[in-house]
């Protein structure tokens, strides 16, 4: 094993970690409870794999049966990272939907009411001078009349897009 | 003429949800436990709520119970073998003393 | 921008996810391949002609029993040699593997889940191996997620520590986790580099500064890299921001001379709304739905309701004219119910497609038992097939022991030997015929002869009496005794009495002993005679044990005439048909046909395990023709008329044809009404063909009889992809009468299961359909939901690139992960999805009280509603209200719909799809027209 730089790249090969192993040829291993322990994690960490029948009888299945002890929401969102998967159609697709009229527009404004109803209050803007916007209206041009950009890495904060939208910075 | 002999072992009473049957029980069979009876339809109470007996249509969902007689030292093993799994599962294991009887062959025969 | 987070090391990232992201190797894909073609060898069922040895102790021991000596690997720079001669189990690899890498045991399961959601197929199928119960491959070649796990990891450390060998640096968790911390500028801009997200005109001062080692430098580049990223993202968004504004009727300008607090207030709602959007489109597509539906439903009752309303015909019956029908409770059988009760004289119920009949069944040539009933049931029951010669109309005549016996006598002309008799009759004579491979050419051809004249059967559902199974293993074993005799010694049935074969197969089983008549007429000496009957012993099974195990098979088969009752009351109790039977009740199963499908079965019953639903139907019809049954139900208040038959059918979904079954079975002077039965159910067809033909988008079809030989193509073209929509679109499942949506244009996206809960004090019914048919339809409208939200990762992709893979998956490419889900066919039309992602809308007609009640009883069920899984609606029939759970608890919804209820898409399409009584006259009128005509 070569040193550089001052940092050693030790070869992971278990018997030089342990040097009483070195003289044993048998495997010793992990005992009886801690292999059944193993066991028993690998199992349960598999729970929330699809569940695949051969072809031959192909079995409709929930594919995130492994998480239906939550909340739906929430499952989408961990099954989304977990699998690198979309939990819900493009928005381009329930816009189709919507011009096909399977997606009622009066449905859409009642939903981003509810969700208003429950946010604002939450975060309030804290100046009654009347002057706010009309967030029901943006949230729902956002979704019926804008289409959907790839989101980037970068999380710029609410100050540095504020800075953006306003450059003369002389209001408060 | 044979005997009863007396052993003193421990009991473990595992109660789980149908759909687990298999792994508890292939658990407990790699673990050298002798063998073991399994008990369906079992309704009851808990911390989830009410679990009915006996479902027409699904032998998932319903409880059961498995029982065991194991030596002393396979008690440790065998929870630790279950702490995972009951980390994430509703159910519940009994352990307590018994005395098994077995016939046993008198050397004299 | 984000550093990187120790804390997601494990947990979101395995250790050479790491080596792969911040030095760009690919560690990922060279671990995918080398494991596939690991898994893919041992697990494969009969395709590929390579055998591995040592399969039977387990997938990770074979497959360590050849990764010792395997040069391919040692080509990758692998060498697992070292690790492999340490450990003798999985179990103990993992924890070498683990241990060597040091991660921490608080993090292992995480790290398992991690590992596996890499080939989450091929995980999956492993998975579902493991504990399939009788799944012929497992027994033989066992393997599971510890076998799998122990693989992964066992060529994962080679690989890093090659990696690290390369890079000079330790690899290892606690060397992660301080290299994130001590040098996390270094991490974030390798991070970037090699991701692919890199700022193009930085990407060379990068390089160059990651080259030189030099901290400070990358540190100073990296701050700056930071801040011009972020600055050119926040423009980006204002940029956005400012042109949804504007868009929402809030010019530039004025935007600009909002006050602070306002902006901020507006970017964080966009932001927060943006997290959950998709949520929200969904539930908006789902109310859209629902109050479409209760709409509907609403204007339906008032309509029946309405006195000075002209009745359509399609209403409850008059006597003697009418005929009853028992569908499954799938979407498609809506469209034929729909289309057969406007011919006026059908009354038509829902249920699920078992027909309330678990049953492993064996069809006649297979040696196996397939389980007809939801994959959660499992069945206590066997029914057997048994070819029927006798054309008379007895139809409890033959017990299982008179056919056997018939079918054994058959036998006798063929050249196979005892083997012959176990496929005949079935696995219940416990010889394990799957994988033997005896004289294959032979058997082969005689398999054949039995499918090619497919001969009419006899369902066997009835109890064999004790003393009868005991003459059929009698019968059997001497039958035995007679081959091998001709076997052995080549000495012919006619060349011995019958006191000889007795003999033999008594000495045989143990009970007499001494040299037999038969070895004293044909010479034999002692130890000829031994052999002899050692053979018959072992080769032929004439053993205490094997007979022991045959009367056990043979006590499987069929059902007690009280659980023959108990089935049938059940069902016709759960949908409400106890009194007013028709003369002719049909009950219509469902499956579809299409070539060259793999994904047939998806197509098929799933309250049926994925098979066709013809044979339950043709035993739930047995049973409630029985006499013997009806005089039980009798005493229980179920009084069947002795005129009342039952007859099976099934409906193909394909081309919507439906055939009955079981006719011979008739008495004579009800053939007639057949006749009359079996146009009504082409006329149906026709039309329902026609309907799907304009969603298949099929141009030209102009008539319902185009549309009928259009469909009828798909079933027999080896090129079609899309034989049928099958199950998409699905969006309901309503759990009441029929009459809540009789003559309703449901649009085939309904499933319908039929319930009174006036027969139902206890509730106990009602539990059994939510806790049964509710989960499998749930299954279903999962499945289709994630595969068409995202049909590369939960789906399987187009078809056109499938590989069939081990006979049990399919795989996109050669080498690759297994494919779940469904095909993007099956829910995709182009690239749009077809199916409308949704949650299944449950509405239950009972009592509130009733449902609360049944949901209390069930924890699954309730689990699935408290989460959001099911989306639940209860139409009280006795409060007249309809009550809806969300967000933890019930809440009412506006019944019936106030007068603006109408949706836009009705004003819009109700031109196009008109539901009244009008339309059904018209239909009447045409169906006439059909009838008439030659």
């Amino acid at each position: 094993m070569t040193r550089t730089n001052g940092e050693a790249a030790p070869s992971i090969n278990p018997t030089t970690l342990d040097t009483t192993q070195r003289t044993t040829v048998t495997p010793t291993g992990p005992d009886l409870g801690r292999t059944l322990k193993i066991r028993s994690m690998v199992t349960v960490a598999g729970e929330f794999l699809p569940f695949m029948w051969p072809m031959r009888n192909f079995i409709h299945h929930n594919p995130l049966n492994g998480f239906e002890h939550l909340p739906f929401e929430e499952a989408v969102e961990l099954a989304t990272r977990l699998f690198h998967a979309r939990g819900y159609l493009r928005r381009t697709d329930y816009q189709a939907l919507m011009r096909e009229g399977r997606i009622d527009p009066d449905i859409i404004e009642d939903l981003v009411s509810e969700f208003l109803k429950d946010w604002v209050p939450r975060h309030d803007a804290s100046e009654d001078d009347g002057e706010g916007l009309d967030l029901g209206r943006i949230l729902v041009t956002l979704m019926t009349r804008m289409d959907q950009p790839s989101v980037g890495n970068a999380y710029p904060s609410t100050e540095a897009i504020l800075a953006r939208l306003r450059p003369s910075a002389d209001q408060p | 003429m044979n005997a009863l002999s007396v052993t003193a072992m421990k009991k473990l009473e595992i109660i789980v949800e149908g759909e687990q049957r298999g792994f508890v029980v292939d658990l407990l069979d790699r673990a050298g436990a002798g063998g073991y009876t399994i008990l369906h339809n079992l309704s009851g109470k808990g911390t989830h709520g009410v679990h009915q007996g006996h479902l027409m249509f699904n032998d998932d969902s319903v409880l059961v119970m498995i029982v065991t007689a194991v030596p002393e030292e396979l008690v440790g093993p065998i929870l630790e073998g279950l702490t995972p799994f009951f980390n994430k599962h509703m159910g519940v294991v009994f352990t307590s003393d018994i005395q098994v009887s077995r016939m046993v062959k008198m050397p004299t025969d | 921008m984000k550093m990187l987070d120790t804390a997601l090391i494990g947990v979101r990232w395995t250790l050479y996810d790491l080596v792969d992201r911040l030095y760009g190797a690919r560690i990922n894909a060279t671990l995918n391949e080398l494991q596939i073609k690991g898994c893919m060898d041992f697990l494969d069922e009969g395709q590929s002609v390579w055998r591995m040895p040592g399969r039977r102790q387990g997938m990770f021991r074979a497959w360590s029993h050849i990764a010792k000596r395997n040069r391919r690997l040692r080509l990758h720079g692998l060498d697992v040699g070292g690790i492999l001669a340490q450990v003798d189990q999985p179990e103990a690899a993992i924890h070498l593997v683990m241990t060597g890498l040091q991660i921490p045991e608080r993090l292992w399961m995480d790290y398992f889940a991690l590992e596996l959601s890499k080939l989450h197929g091929w995980a999956g199928f492993v998975r579902w191996r493991a504990q399939a119960r009788d799944y012929y491959w497992q027994d033989r070649n066992p393997a599971d997620l510890v076998d799998f796990i122990a693989i992964r990891l066992v060529l994962s450390l080679p690989l890093i520590e090659e990696a690290a060998k390369q890079h000079q640096r330790d690899f290892r968790y606690p060397a992660w986790v301080r290299c994130l911390e001590e040098r996390p500028h270094e991490c974030l801009l390798r991070h970037e580099l090699h991701s692919g997200a890199i700022l193009p005109d930085y990407a060379h001062r990068v390089e160059v500064a990651l080259d030189s080692g030099d901290a400070a430098r990358i540190k100073t580049l990296s701050q700056d890299y930071e801040r011009e990223k972020t600055a050119r993202e926040a423009a980006t968004r204002a940029l956005r921001l400012q042109e949804l504004c504007g868009r929402a009727g809030i010019p530039r300008a004025e935007l600009a001379g909002k006050r602070s607090a306002a902006l901020r207030q507006m970017i964080d709602a966009v932001y927060a709304f943006r997290s959950q959007e998709g949520f929200v489109w969904m539930q908006a597509l789902e109310r859209t739905y629902a109050r479409a539906l209760l709409a509907k439903l609403a204007e339906h009752r008032a309509r029946t309701a309405d006195p000075s309303v002209q009745p359509v015909s399609n209403e409850p019956r008059r006597d003697g004219s009418e005929i009853q029908a028992l569908f499954c409770i799938d979407v498609r059988s809506e469209r034929l119910r729909r289309r057969l009760e406007q011919l006026g004289h059908y009354e038509t119920y829902g249920v699920a497609g078992f027909f309330g009949v678990p049953v492993n069944f064996i069809e006649l040539g297979k040696g196996h038992e397939a389980a007809l009933c939801p994959a959660i049931v499992t069945p206590n029951n066997v029914a057997l097939e048994m070819p029927h010669r006798h054309g008379g109309h007895e139809h409890d005549g033959h017990s299982l022991f008179h056919l056997a016996t018939e079918v054994v006598h058959d036998l006798k002309s063929t050249v196979l030997a005892p083997y012959i008799t176990v496929e005949a009759v079935g696995l219940l004579f416990g010889f394990d015929m799957v994988g033997k491979t005896l004289a294959p050419a032979a058997y082969n051809s005689w398999r054949k002869t039995l499918d090619n004249g497919k001969q009419p059967t006899r369902l066997m559902i009835d109890k064999i009496p004790r003393d009868d199974a005991l003459d059929l293993i009698a019968t059997l074993q001497e039958e035995m005794v007679v081959r091998a005799v001709d076997r052995h010694f080549g000495v012919k049935r006619e060349a011995v009495t019958t006191g000889m074969i007795r003999e033999l197969r008594e000495i045989a089983l143990g009970n007499t002993c001494g040299r037999s008549d038969f070895a004293r007429r044909f010479d034999l000496d002692a130890a000829a005679e031994t052999l002899f009957l050692t053979s018959l012993r072992l080769e032929y099974g004439l053993n205490p044990e094997q007979a022991k195990i045959q009367l056990e098979h043979l006590a499987r088969i069929g059902f007690r005439i009280e659980l023959q009752a108990l089935l049938v009351g059940n069902l016709l109790k759960t949908i409400g048909l106890v009194e007013g039977f028709a003369k002719i009740v049909l009950v219509v199963g469902h499956g579809s046909s299409s070539q060259n499908n793999p994904y047939e079965s998806a197509l098929d019953c799933g309250a049926c395990g994925g098979d066709r639903g013809l044979v339950n139907a043709r035993i739930f019809a047995a049973m409630a023709n029985r006499r013997e049954v009806r005089e039980q139900l009798a005493e229980r208040g179920i009084r069947i008329p002795e005129e009342t038959w039952f007859i099976p059918a099934l409906h193909d979904t394909t081309t919507d044809e439906t055939s009955l079954y079981d006719i011979e079975q008739l008495p004579p002077g009800r053939l007639t009404q057949l006749t009359r039965i079996q146009e009504d159910l082409s006329a149906a067809g026709r039309l329902c063909a026609q309907e799907r033909c304009a969603e298949l988008e099929e141009i030209g079809v102009d008539s319902p009889e185009t549309a009928a030989s259009r469909v009828k193509r798909h079933a027999l073209d080896w090129t079609q992809v899309r034989p049928e929509w099958g199950l998409s679109k699905n969006a309901s499942f309503i759990i009441g009468s029929r009459n809540l949506t009789r003559a309703l244009d449901l649009e085939g996206r309904a499933f319908l299961h039929s319930y009174d809960h006036l027969h139902d004090p206890s509730g106990e019914l009602l539990v059994g359909i939510l806790s049964g048919p509710l989960i499998v339809a749930q299954w279903i409208n999962l499945e289709h939901y994630f595969s068409a939200v995202d049909n590369d990762v939960y789906g399987s992709g187009s078809k056109i690139y499938h590989n069939v893979v081990g006979r049990f998956g399919v795989m996109t490419g050669n080498v690759g992960d297994l494919r779940t889900g469904l095909p993007a066919q099956t829910v995709l039309k182009g690239e749009r999805p077809y199916h409308q992602p949704m949650r299944l809308i449950t509405l239950i007609e009972a009592p509130l009280s009733c449902v609360e009640g049944a949901l209390a009883k069930v924890f699954k069920v309730r689990e699935l509603v408290q989460n959001g899984w099911v989306r639940l609606l209860v139409l009280d029939p006795v409060t007249d209200r309809v009550s809806v759970f969300e967000h933890g608890r019930w809440s009412a919804q506006p019944w019936p719909p106030g007068p603006n209820h109408r949706t836009r898409a009705d004003r819009r399409t109700g031109a196009d799809r008109p539901v009244g009584a009008e339309a059904a006259r018209r239909r009447r009128k045409r169906a006439a027209t059909l009838e008439a005509s030659p």
